[in-house]
């Protein structure tokens, strides 16, 4: 039984249908990379697992139980959290708010060790508790959105595009980030259009391609695949050539700490 | 045809924090020039400041020598200089196409009840084509008849370059460009990217991260960091620059 099982989900807005069957599980212990074409229906998948898109088909399983059609805030209280790709701060409130505002779905009692946990994860929490977050730049702003979803407790978390619109520094510091969150036994599940970047992180791996399942593996095997690489990293065009850019940092791949 | 930009001491404050602190760059006409710089930098505050979304506090922004920085968008937009926005406008619900075609310069007489005439109609058809073109270029032909409220985070990237390509742009302005569009799309907008400055000698000006498309595309890099130019030369010459390590690239990705 693993943590996370979604099976065969189907969802949509209005009359389109963008996933036609999507079967993924992913662990505690696990980072888990989805990537895909644009439209592939990664996005949908992790809104339709955190009940933010109307399922039409399938089932999701959480913690050995069925969580399908669950609420979404029922769900950050059972131990599932997601954090979309923008608008995942309060701008308008301080940093400190903004953690206060997501340790509301916790029991009064546990909200102070909560929040003295994710502030020693994110120095930046202390250093400008009293900033308010509109004032973040791109990447500082990944990183409050991330404390807020930490700060709830979860055994999971669902994360679109960490990595969109930062530059390689602070691109850096949130994959980083992500090692260290799981190092903690909080799983991942990730949709990354930094493709190669996020497979060569991840331990196991799937592509999504018009709304179904295309391929899996771990990820140093999907990065290994010519086909995976001619039809979905790229070929031997930009990316390929970017080891020298986009890879991970030495000592940053989850396996070898 | 080709447009050239020049951009003299600009200033921008909010709330007393200088967004843009005395920026200055020139873009050759023809050329790709690519401006990057750490998050915060003052990289879309400039484009604003450029395109007529913002006005600067002070400085000059000259399109071919001429003062542009007291213009409204929409005549910026009318001189030839057209933007992108990093996150994508659209008109949800509206076609694809429509969302398109609706983006096509006005011409004269078009909205004096003229669209019986044959010229207008030609004129319509003409758009309709061109639009499908540039639909097929970046692989939405597709979804052309679907709601453009349907398409994916990645999707409405796309169509907001279609759209700007549309309005016939002499300059272009594109602000992440690549955040969001798979690595396979990547390598083929790079070809399109190059086809814009050589084909059609449309001036380019991108904000990116993804560097290896930075470095591809660019004849010329110009970093920003505290809303300031810090450094500026061809792609070697920057990703060797100490300064740009430092402040943007970090340690392991300036020994390219």
């Amino acid at each position: 039984m693993s943590l996370l099982e979604v099976d065969s989900l189907e969802a949509g807005y209005d009359d389109a249908l963008v996933l036609r069957g999507v079967s993924l599980v992913a662990d505690a212990h696990e980072i888990v990379a989805v990537i895909g074409p644009n439209g592939a229906g990664k996005s949908t998948m992790l809104k339709a697992v955190y009940g933010l898109v109307t399922r039409r088909a399938g089932s999701v399983r959480f913690a050995d139980e069925d969580v399908t059609g669950v609420r979404a805030d029922h769900l950050t209280r059972r131990g599932l959290n997601f954090v979309p790709q923008t608008e995942n701060v309060f701008p308008t409130l301080t940093l400190a708010e903004n953690v206060h505002v997501s340790a509301l779905v916790l029991p009064r009692r546990e909200r102070p060790a909560a929040v003295d946990r994710v502030r020693a994860l994110f120095p930046i929490l202390v250093e400008r508790s009293r900033q308010r977050a509109g004032t973040l730049s791109g990447g500082q702003r990944k990183l409050v959105a991330l404390a807020r979803a930490l700060v709830t407790q979860p055994k999971l978390l669902l994360l679109d595009e960490p990595s969109a619109g930062l530059s390689p520094l602070a691109m850096d510091a949130v994959f980083e980030k992500l090692v260290e969150i799981n190092a903690l036994g909080i799983g991942i599940v990730m949709v990354e259009q930094n493709a190669r970047r996020a497979l060569a992180l991840a331990h196991r791996g799937y592509v999504l391609d018009t709304g179904r399942n295309a391929i899996e593996g771990t990820g140093a095997d999907l990065l290994r695949d010519p086909h995976v690489a001619e039809l979905y990293l790229g070929g031997s065009g930009i990316t390929a050539s970017s080891s020298t850019s986009t890879s991970t940092p030495s000592g940053m791949n989850p396996d070898t700490k | 045809m080709s447009a050239s930009l020049q951009v003299h001491d600009v200033v921008r404050a909010f709330d007393g924090v200088r967004a843009v602190d005395g920026a200055s760059l020139e873009v050759a006409p023809g050329s790709i020039t690519g401006l990057i710089g750490p998050n915060g930098a003052g990289k879309s505050t400039l484009f604003h400041c450029i395109s007529g979304f913002l006005r600067p506090q002070s400085g000059r922004v000259l399109l071919d020598g001429k003062r542009i920085d007291r213009r409204a968008p929409h005549r910026v937009a009318r001189s030839g200089l057209v933007r992108t926005f990093q996150t994508p406008r659209a008109l949800t619900r509206m076609t694809v196409l429509e969302n398109v075609m609706l983006a096509a310069p006005r011409h004269r007489g078009e909205q004096l009840g003229g669209s019986l005439a044959p010229r207008a109609r030609r004129r319509e058809r003409d758009v309709r084509m061109r639009a499908g073109e540039l639909l097929e270029l970046v692989r939405l032909d597709g979804h052309a008849d679907g709601l453009a409220g349907t398409l994916s985070g990645g999707q409405r990237k796309l169509l907001e370059l279609v759209r700007a390509l549309m309005a016939e742009p002499r300059i272009l302005l594109l602000d992440e460009p690549m955040a969001g569009v798979s690595p396979t799309l990547r390598v083929e907008l790079l070809e399109h990217v190059l086809t814009l400055r050589d084909r059609d000698g449309i001036t380019l000006l991108i904000v990116e991260h993804d560097l290896d498309f930075v470095m591809r595309a660019s004849d010329r890099v110009i970093v920003m960091n505290d809303g300031r130019v810090i450094a500026q030369g061809s792609p070697d010459e920057v990703r060797a620059d100490e300064r740009v390590v430092d402040a943007y690239l970090g340690a392991h990705h300036g020994d390219a």
